[in-house]
């Protein structure tokens, strides 16, 4: 099954700060992702610079707000605006995280861990379900950080996998989300990257992270406000070994970097793949 | 099961405790590292009402504004999946807080942030043109007995304090400037989107009947009258030039 249509090159983050840097590329020299929730509004500056991104380029909707693992569904409001915006972006993927991130009277505005247990697994899956369903598409699923392990019943690669196959709905594999859950809690991250279905996957992210405040690198925070750091470069080199060419972002939301230094982190990623896939075609 | 761990979460998140939650982690978990959620969660709130207020904080300074900020997030927690716009109850709470900050304007500048962030990500609408009136002058059409709405990006805002100006000049250089004398006035401030900027302006009494009369639906000719009756020397047609000028009114359906 196809889950995306992104290319296997490498996108960057849009923010409305690089609305103008965005539109002086070249049409498809990139891709760009961006949060629904930001632009799930009526119009203005905001909308107008997606829009005439989307005339330009493909956009992948990552959206942080559906809370599909959590206590509640997705509002019907939430949906609808979603929709709304699916309609005018027309994207070439839809992506959301496997955690939750609030109930049914508050929302809490982070990416909340999920126990890997049966009962998180049904209810993750009638989430995504009822997602899919009503945007009429299928979508990515993202793997979490970890800041510290929760009694659960499988592994995450067994669990992402088993939700993938329930509803229908791909793998978006985190590199650093990964790369900080094996710092945090000891996973294996290697062994984690083989246990993934290739054909799943339908995505790769990378980002930067940065160490908690109070007890430093023991707890790697997924800040998304620094550079990809070197360890993250590697793993990610490890997964597109394993996994083959996939379309691969790069994730910044804070301490926003110039635009062209967002674009040298792409173009380290493009010639990555580039590599890689030389190699594959090589071995073929 | 899993309604208890989202339970157990949830009063972590809000109080703090985490005797619940700790019982869900792993034999290896350390559950200092908790705190990471409960501070992400208070941080991004407060980061987002900060940004969404950002004349409010510039008036008390970053450190009263980071305890008002936590105080509303106690209070009137997100409900909705997505932080734009969060802080819709901010100029009540902070009214609610004039003892203790005694500034009697500070509501006053939330509720114009509040009206800016509508404002900025508010629909364009259908604006009533020129090309408009020209059309219902061919048509021999009363122009000043049609329907008149304001598009969706004007916000009227009821403030008690002549703090337009100074709102302006903190919104757009985060500092003051010059010194400035506040006086205490009830009247409407209206705010607007033009070519992808938003315009405020203070308006006077005559103003404030004819546009909030418009805002409510009604002829030009009543909201006109009703005018005329708080200033007989009200400026009908330069208002409704500025009006045209600037995109902010519309007819309503029936008269397109």
């Amino acid at each position: 099954m196809r889950f995306t249509d992104l290319p296997s090159a490498t996108g960057v983050s849009l923010k409305p700060e690089y609305f103008a840097d965005a539109l002086s590329l070249e049409p498809g020299e990139t891709w760009f992702e961006v949060h629904p929730e930001n632009y799930m509004i009526g119009g203005g500056p905001r909308l107008e610079g997606l829009l005439a991104a989307a005339e330009r380029f493909q956009i992948s909707l990552h959206g942080v707000g559906a809370s599909l693992g959590g206590p509640a569904l997705p509002t019907a409001q939430h949906m609808k605006a979603l929709r709304h915006l699916i309609d005018l972006v027309n994207p070439a993927a839809v992506s959301e995280h496997a955690l939750w991130s609030g109930t049914q009277a508050q929302y809490f505005a982070d990416l909340l861990p999920l126990p890997r247990t049966r009962e998180a697994l049904e209810n993750l899956s009638d989430g995504i379900d009822h997602f899919q369903n009503v945007i009429g598409r299928s979508i990515l699923i993202e793997n979490p950080s970890n800041y510290l392990p929760i009694k659960s019943e499988m592994d995450e690669p067994d669990f992402l996998s088993e939700v993938a196959k329930r509803t229908g709905c791909g793998l978006l594999f985190d590199v650093n989300n990964l790369y900080i859950s094996a710092n945090n809690c000891g996973m294996n991250a290697e062994r984690y990257i083989e246990s993934l279905p290739r054909d799943l996957v339908g995505e790769i992210h990378i980002a930067g992270h940065t160490p908690d405040e109070r007890f430093g690198d023991a707890l790697l925070i997924d800040s998304h406000a620094a550079a990809i750091s070197e360890h993250v470069w590697a793993l990610l080199t490890f997964a597109l070994q394993h996994l083959g060419p996939k379309p691969v972002l790069i994730e910044r939301d804070a301490q926003l970097p110039p635009f062209a230094e967002l674009m040298q982190e792409k173009y380290r990623s493009d010639r990555l793949q580039s590599k890689i896939s030389l190699k594959d075609a090589a071995s073929a | 099961m899993l309604d208890a761990y989202f339970l157990a979460f949830e009063e972590f998140l809000n109080t703090g405790d985490s005797t619940a939650i700790a019982g869900f982690m792993g034999e290896q978990a350390n559950p200092a590292f908790l705190s990471v959620y409960r501070n992400g969660y208070l941080r991004t709130c407060t980061d987002a009402l900060a940004g969404n207020y950002p004349v409010v904080r510039a008036i008390v300074g970053d450190e009263y504004f980071r305890d008002l900020a936590r105080g509303y997030v106690d209070r009137h927690p997100p409900t909705r999946s997505t932080l734009v716009g969060y802080g819709e109850h901010l100029a009540e709470f902070i009214r609610q807080l004039e003892e203790e900050h005694g500034l009697d304007y500070l509501a006053d500048a939330a509720a114009i942030d509040a009206a800016w962030l509508k404002s900025y990500f508010a629909e364009d609408g259908v604006p009533l043109a020129p090309a408009d009136i020209e059309r219902m002058g061919a048509n021999e059409t009363d122009v000043t007995g049609v329907l008149v709405h304001l598009t969706p990006h004007v916000q009227l805002v009821q403030i008690e304090n002549s703090i337009v100006d100074t709102w302006a000049m903190l919104r757009d250089q985060g500092e003051l400037t010059e010194t400035v004398a506040l006086t205490k006035r009830a009247h409407l401030a209206m705010l607007w989107r033009l070519d992808g900027h938003i315009h405020i302006k203070a308006l006077d009494d005559a103003e404030s009947v004819f546009i909030d009369t418009l805002a409510k639906v009604a002829t030009l000719g009543d909201a006109a009258a009703r005018a005329y009756k708080v200033d007989e020397s009200f400026d009908l047609a330069g208002t409704f030039a500025a009006l045209l000028q600037n995109n902010i009114l519309k007819l309503e359906d029936q008269f397109r």
